[in-house]
């Protein structure tokens, strides 16, 4: 019974939709349909042609539709609706020829009611119903866009769904001294789909202006014509990655060394996207009737890209926190590693404690005699010892971690590592 | 023209006030330096890639690097007296770095290093009493530890160890567009200069029972575009504002920290959740720590809410005891419990963009961990429980509308990864060593978890098996996961699965010849390869999912990487292409594929020389549409230091698009040089109070030139260029 009742559904949706789209004036929409991800947000590229004097009005998401007699097309059933599309995610515009060019992003709570109703028996693809109104006439249409349930990975549009910048520091803003170089920065991205990750890493120097929100969005979540009117500012170094569809990806930053630390101001890095070539993001601009071709929006956005700000000046990000966790573990040199005596060491270790301030290494020969400390800085984990730390230290060494408090007071210490040193590999 | 190092280091010292080293030639050979790098600079300016430098300078090695001490060297100091070494050049940081032992103890890290002095801010930790010994040494890539110096000193003793350190610090920095009035597209230059005002606070305070720190930094401006929070608010953002501070309090086993903290360490639950609030902790017999954090729901910056925690409906409150059962051996038998209760508003953090929600929940989570002794054998599981709601959103309902509601769920999320080491430094041959290791990770994750503490894809059981492992310098790691979604089986609901297998392989070649003293012209490898196969077995019944919207597709990407250090060459070259395979109804022929080479090319000719160029490709192919797309990129740097205050620094590129069959063709240009001098406001060896002056060129163009049908239109020029200069002032 329950099944007589979708087909017949499906079957009138299709026959309205065929005959609407036959009507003089019907606006287009394409993709007509997208898969989404069922398991977090969405963004997809769509391209409204045919308004004429029609303007958008909002957006809804909802589980039915209903005729929207005696405005045209099929509009969101009252009782199923699941949200509007908030005003901080619209990056819609007018575009093309009498077309308008609208990013679909879709907020996890909306894909969580579809799901819900899913689970209770109901159809799991629900609608994006954007209304369109002719400010003269008081006419109003109603396109329709099918958002199905689906993984998130292949046959989703190619999207970003959040974007963080961040130094390997645990500040907002990172403060440094003239000459100092910075840490290493990278942004960790969540997407659904699958596609090329490809833009550049640009740099805004003190004293010039700063770009505008829509300079920040990708540039695959732009209408055609605006492509490529982004404002520029000196890059700092291009990439090219490819994201097979799982989901996260942390980007590398570009060479620190190659980033700016003369002269005192703030600098913004930023993180400019290109557009990437991907089927299921791509958008038929010609079948709308907004223009030729197809746009291409592999990357696309629903949220200008976050600047990564530093400045270079009198500030410092020294206490910056790392995450606490329990106790100093020893990583490397494993216990009892065989090490030739000439060969490189690098000592190695889990970093914890809220009151950790310092690290010391401390190397003891087979005696007992002290052979070498080094104090490190919370925050790297890493100490690479001197080439002749091993001649000196014997035959079996031993080495542990102690952290050390602000005042040079142990806090905890791991147990005596043994190395077992042989002889100096061949020259 | 200089031809040994001696000269150089002479006249370099005579900078620096060494009068034991004055040579009257000294001067005249930093004149020419200075005159032929200025020189130089001004050939580069309008064809950077004309740059070259003469080839005596060419053939001349690094200068020696003479290390000073700026203490008396029978003087005595304080043990919490800052001391200084002063160096005779900068040093080269792509291949060069200094370390410090005093005594028997390696303080390198904790010498900050500018170009000319490497400071010991003794402040941090006391410099050991009694007579003892600086040695400093220059440390190379593959290279022993060279001595450079060897200092006496001597440390007047102290009863006990405290400090009170007190530090302001404040730095203006103005800077405008002094040229051109209008620009080519229409910019006009802005009417008055910007002006950046950076205060600083630093504070250390100590006793035998415990320490206060603080860290704050703010930031005024006059342009309100550059306000921090303008973003978010704005024309209202305040022009001058808070960017972060943090208060860190220890007494004994307690500790304590407000400002930008961070908290958390359950993976699916709160896991290093960092933002403005406040953190706790008391260790209890060096065995337990419990700890409590209340942090605002995202990252912020400036004056409103101060502490963070102001905002009932946007904050994040966690809790944890851990216990490290045997002391004696920390990390054999750990165990957690973490809380946590939370609430966001729909707000993105300070440095973060994405697609949010008002979201509500609490849980809590089990973790346990442990080894065998030895290590052989060791597990890392947790357990999490979550209750997770979405509260009325009224950015999403809009006033007018009733949503349908969301049911408030609570799911569960669990991991474990066990780990077994195979074989241990088993001996292959005499040289050769064997490593292997296997792990198996699970992971289930409920339909419809979450937390706000943690990120977690949802919805999802993964399996994996990996094996690392290592044969004498080769360094290998091989995986195999697979991992479905729609745990619930629902049927109209697609349900995807995905096989991943990876590998990744570093050898660094050199040592396949000779361990102990590799060869620099061999590279070091890595190699890494993935293959990804997502595909679903039925297209879900009662949705409107056609065969051809169900996934089957497989993807590969391939990336070599070799890198070289030559002396004062530093060199690299990465690989990638990448394949995606459609296989589902309907899609066969979307498939597409993608190559990249990277070629990367650094040389410091000189201690004051630093050149670079590197040229990339990137090219597309979409099979189905048959077209293709390539990117060229060729890029140059060329930074100069020709006096200690002079610096130089240009940058160009060229990066040419095009696509097949010929639509577009774009070329995009790219210039920049700055000039900077520092310079001292007073006549006094002390850093501060100091300034800078600079000037900064740049010059962007374009050429977008369209192609209808093969005839080639009128292309579209964009070319515009500005002259920047400042100053900036460090008062502290």
């Amino acid at each position: 019974m329950r099944s007589e009742s979708v087909i017949f559904r499906a079957v009138s949706v299709t026959i309205i939709a065929i005959c609407a789209g036959r009507a003089d004036g019907q606006i287009k929409v394409n993709p007509t349909g997208v898969n989404v991800n069922t398991n977090g947000a969405t963004t997809a590229f769509l391209t409204f042609g045919g308004l004429g004097s029609f303007r958008p009005v909002e957006a809804e998401w909802c589980g039915e539709l209903v005729s929207a007699a005696p405005a045209a097309g099929l509009k969101c059933d009252p009782a199923t609706v699941f949200g509007r599309l908030p005003v901080r995610f619209d990056q819609s515009r007018l575009s093309g020829t009498s077309g308008f060019t609208d990013i679909m992003s879709i907020p996890p709570s909306v894909t969580r009611r579809a799901y819900q109703a899913a689970e209770a028996g109901a159809k799991s693809s629900f609608f994006y119903v954007r209304r369109f109104r002719n400010a003269s006439t008081g006419q109003e249409q109603y396109v329709a866009v099918t958002c199905r349930l689906a993984g998130g990975g292949a046959r989703v549009p190619f999207s970003l769904v959040d974007v963080s910048v961040k130094f390997n520091v645990e500040t907002p803003i990172l403060f440094i001294k003239p000459g100092e170089t910075l840490p290493q920065l990278s942004a960790r991205i969540s997407y659904n789909g699958t596609g090329r990750l490809k833009g550049r890493w640009e740099i805004v120097y003190p004293g010039e202006e700063v770009p505008s929100e829509r300079d920040l969005l990708t540039e695959a979540t732009l209408p055609l014509e605006e492509r490529g009117t982004q404002r520029r500012y000196a890059e700092l170094g291009r990439f090219n990655v490819f994201l097979p569809p799982t989901g996260e990806y942390v980007l590398p930053g570009p060479d620190v060394s190659r980033i700016p630390s003369t002269t005192e101001g703030m600098y913004l890095v930023l993180l400019r996207i290109e557009a990437s070539d991907d089927k299921e993001a791509d958008s038929n601009i010609g079948s709308v009737g907004a223009g030729t071709g197809v746009v291409h929006a592999g990357a696309v956005a629903g949220f200008p890209m976050p600047p990564l700000r530093y400045v270079v000046g009198a500030g410092s990000s020294e206490l910056a926190e790392t995450t606490a966790s329990t106790q100093v573990r020893p990583l490397s040199p494993l216990a009892d590693a065989a090490i030739a005596s000439n060969a490189p060491l690098e000592f190695s270790w889990t970093e914890g404690g809220a009151r950790v301030a310092f690290f010391r290494v401390e190397v003891r020969n087979h005696s007992g005699e002290d052979v070498l400390a080094a104090i490190v800085p919370r925050g790297t984990g890493i100490y690479r010892a001197p080439t002749w730390l091993l001649e000196k230290a014997g035959s079996s060494p031993r080495w542990r971690v102690v952290a050390l408090d602000l005042l040079g007071r142990e806090v905890s210490k791991s147990d005596w590592q043994k190395l077992s040193i042989t002889a100096a590999a061949p020259q | 023209m200089i031809r040994d190092g001696e000269q150089l280091r002479s006249a370099m010292c005579e900078r620096h006030g060494e009068t034991n080293l004055v040579q009257g030639v000294g001067t005249m050979l930093v004149t020419t330096i200075r005159r032929r790098a200025l020189l130089i600079a001004a050939m580069m300016l309008p064809f950077t890639s004309a740059a070259q430098t003469p080839a005596s300078d060419s053939s001349a090695g690094p200068e020696p690097l003479v290390i000073t001490a700026d203490f008396g060297n029978d003087a005595w100091v304080d043990g919490n007296q800052p001391i200084g070494l002063r160096l005779s050049r900068p040093l080269n940081l792509q291949n060069e770095r200094l370390a410090v032992i005093i005594g028997q103890t390696d303080l390198s890290a904790l010498f900050t290093v500018t170009p000319t002095v490497a400071r010991y801010a003794a402040n941090t930790l006391r410099l050991p009493s009694g007579e003892t010994e600086i040695v400093v040494y220059l440390v190379s890539p593959g290279q022993p530890w060279q001595e450079l110096a060897r200092i006496p000193l001597r440390v007047r003793t102290r009863a006990g160890f405290y400090k009170s350190d007190i530090k302001p610090a404040l730095t203006l920095t103005t800077s405008g567009q002094i040229a051109p009035y209008k620009n080519g597209d229409g910019t006009r230059r802005p009417p008055y200069a910007g002006v950046t005002f950076n205060p600083a606070f630093t504070t250390a305070l100590a006793n035998e029972n415990g320490t206060v720190e603080l860290q704050s930094n703010f930031l005024a401006v006059t342009k309100q575009a550059q306000a921090l929070r303008f973003g978010a608010q704005g024309s209202r953002a305040p022009k001058f504002d808070l960017s972060d501070y943090l208060i860190k309090g220890a007494n004994g086993p307690v500790s304590a920290s407000v400002g930008h903290v961070s908290f958390g360490n359950a993976k699916h639950l709160i896991n290093a959740v960092a933002s403005r609030g406040v953190t706790g902790a008391v260790n209890i017999a060096q065995i337990a720590e419990v700890a409590v954090g209340l942090l605002n729901g995202t990252s912020i910056v400036g004056w409103d809410n101060p502490i963070g925690v102001a905002n009932d409906n946007h904050r994040i409150i966690g809790a944890s005891v851990k216990v490290d059962a045997i002391k004696s051996r920390p990390g054999s038998v750990l165990f957690d419990v973490s809380y946590l209760n939370g609430e966001q508003l729909p707000q993105s953090g300070f440095n973060q963009g994405d697609i949010n929600d008002r979201e509500k929940n609490h849980g809590a989570a089990f973790h346990f961990a442990g080894k065998l002794p030895g290590d052989r054998l060791t597990l890392d599981a947790g357990y999490a429980i979550s209750h997770f709601e979405n509260p009325f959103d009224p950015t999403l309902a809009q006033g007018d509308i009733s949503l349908v509601p969301v049911r408030p769920e609570t799911k569960a999320a669990q991991f474990a990864d066990v780990t077994l080491a195979i074989l241990r430094n088993t001996s292959l041959t005499k040289e050769i060593k064997v490593n292997l290791s296997t792990t198996f990770r699970h992971e289930r994750v409920d339909p419809l978890y979450r937390s706000l503490g943690a990120t977690v894809q949802a919805n999802v059981l993964q399996n994996v098996i990996e094996l690392t492992g290592g044969i004498g310098p080769l360094a290998v790691q091989a995986s195999h996961a697979r991992a479905e979604d729609n745990l619930d089986d629902i049927p109209s609901v697609l349900k995807t699965f995905t096989h991943v297998t990876s590998v990744n392989a570093v050898l660094p070649v050199a040592s396949l010849f000779s361990a102990s003293k590799p060869s620099p012209w061999f590279p070091q490898l890595t190699w890494s390869l993935s293959e990804t196969h997502q595909f679903a077995n039925d297209v879900p019944e009662n949705s409107d999912f056609a065969e051809t919207h169900a996934p089957d597709q497989m993807s590969r990407a391939n990336n070599i990487d070799a890198q070289w250090a030559i002396g004062k060459w530093k060199a690299g070259y990465r690989y990638n292409i990448s394949n995606q395979d459609n296989r589902q109804l309907g899609r066969e022929k979307a498939d597409l594929g993608g190559l990249t080479h990277n070629v990367a090319l650094g040389v410091s000719p000189m201690s004051w020389i630093d050149l670079g160029t590197s040229y990339a490709f990137e090219g597309a192919n979409n099979h189905e549409l048959a077209q293709k797309n390539a990117t060229r990129r060729f890029g140059a740097n060329v930074d100069l230091r020709p006096t200690r205050n002079l610096g130089m620094s240009t940058v160009f590129s060229r990066t040419w698009m095009r696509d097949y069959p010929l639509t577009t063709d774009t070329d995009n240009d790219d210039v920049s040089v700055e000039l900077s001098n520092n310079f001292r406001l007073f006549r006094s060896s002390a850093e501060r109070p100091s300034g800078r002056v600079f000037f900064r060129y740049q010059r962007q163009s374009s050429a977008n030139t369209a192609f209808l049908e093969t005839i080639r239109q009128d292309p579209v020029k964009r070319r515009v260029w500005t002259l920047n200069s400042g100053v900036s002032l460090n008062a502290f």
